[in-house]
């Protein structure tokens, strides 16, 4: 088999893998404003994707990051992103503003 | 920005290498967008046999995240054969393409293209193409990359090689994060070698983020020691990963 059909072989492996999980709940809205998350707590059911939408109210960029949820995201000032968590057992999974971390923090909560 | 434009021509002066043994490193599918990354990493194998003992992979890199699923890079390779002295082996151009939204799907995957151009006349370029595969089960983040290779041009050799990294990431603190890795080379995919000739790595592995506060951005490092499992694997082998990386 040559190189090219290997090529196509990989991205044939790889579509198998991407099958839409349509299970995911609500959308839960996080806003940066004053380099502070509001809200600071989002609670959210085990086992379940979200979808979380954060905006951002300030003029400067933020970066939404956080090692437990694997996620680290530049938020243009004024702008938003979109970021899908989960699902995840039980837990507080925290994240926090990379460029404000001493103001810009929060939690996800899995009760 | 004079210290971007500096640091842009020194990495674009690092060209040269023949690809001559692994880059032993694993690749998340997920794309920075908007983050200048400057990177240096390398390998030393580790083995009582003098054929075995310090074969060294240097890596030099700048790269950038252009959008929300285009990551390009230029990086320069140096390596050392066992009993031999370090060398300038070629120049590449690296792309990671983000093909999923991180998290929607049941697994993130993204496309990873290298062209890697040898400094020597009589050396093959390599291009290369990599499935990235990433998938969290929390805690843990798990990261597959299977890679196929091949030689182009004088002495190049004959059909597709195959390798694999791994790694079983458990994110403890940012700045502290415990994994394990592994890499392989089984062979060509027109044949692959004997199972004690294949080379085949594992063992732990620490990484994190951090920052200096008279610097702005951040300071990823990842290193670790992996243990060979076959006959034709090095005893052992050191790896290191230091990069900084900035909001450009």
């Amino acid at each position: 088999m040559n190189f090219p059909r290997f090529v196509v072989l990989g991205l044939g492996i790889a579509s198998l893998w991407n099958v839409p999980v349509t299970a995911h709940a609500d959308d839960f809205t996080l806003t940066i404003r004053d380099h502070r998350f509001d809200p600071t707590s989002i609670t959210i059911p085990a086992d379940t994707k979200i979808r979380v939408i954060v905006k951002n109210d300030d003029e400067t960029a933020e970066e939404f990051e956080s090692p437990a949820l694997n996620r680290e995201k530049v938020v243009a000032g004024g702008g938003r992103i979109v970021l899908f968590i989960g699902p995840l057992p039980v837990g507080r999974y925290e994240f926090f503003g990379d460029f404000h971390s001493d103001t810009a923090r929060g939690f996800v909560v899995v009760p | 920005m004079k210290f971007i434009q500096s640091t842009i021509v020194c990495g674009a002066a690092l060209i040269a290498i023949s690809p001559a043994s692994a880059d032993h490193k694993v690749y998340s599918p997920v794309v920075e967008e908007g983050v200048l990354e400057l990177e240096a990493r390398g390998q030393r194998t580790v083995d009582s046999a003098a054929d075995k003992n310090d074969q060294q992979n240097q890596v030099y890199e700048i790269s950038y995240g252009v959008n929300s699923w285009w990551y390009t890079a230029v990086f320069g390779n140096l390596t050392k054969d066992p009993q031999g002295g370090l060398q300038y082996n070629a120049t590449a151009l690296e792309n990671i393409f983000q093909l999923t939204p991180q998290g929607e799907y049941w697994m993130d995957v993204g496309l990873y293209l290298e062209y890697a151009k040898a400094s020597a006349r009589n050396d093959p370029d390599e291009l290369e193409f990599k499935l990235l595969l990433e998938k969290q089960i929390a805690p843990f983040v798990v990261t597959a990359n299977l890679i196929f290779n091949r030689d182009i041009g004088p002495n190049a050799g004959k059909g597709a090689g195959f390798e694999y990294a791994l790694r079983a990431n458990y994110p403890w603190k940012r700045a502290v994060q415990f994994g394990v890795e592994a890499f392989g080379e089984p062979g060509r995919l027109t044949g692959l070698d004997p199972v004690n000739e294949q080379h085949h790595l594992i063992g732990p592995v620490i990484s994190g983020k951090f920052n200096l506060p008279i610097l702005p951005g951040n300071f990823v490092y990842n290193v670790g020691y992996l243990f060979g499992m076959t006959q034709g694997s090095p005893a052992g082998e050191a790896k290191w990963e230091l990069e900084y990386e900035i909001p450009f």
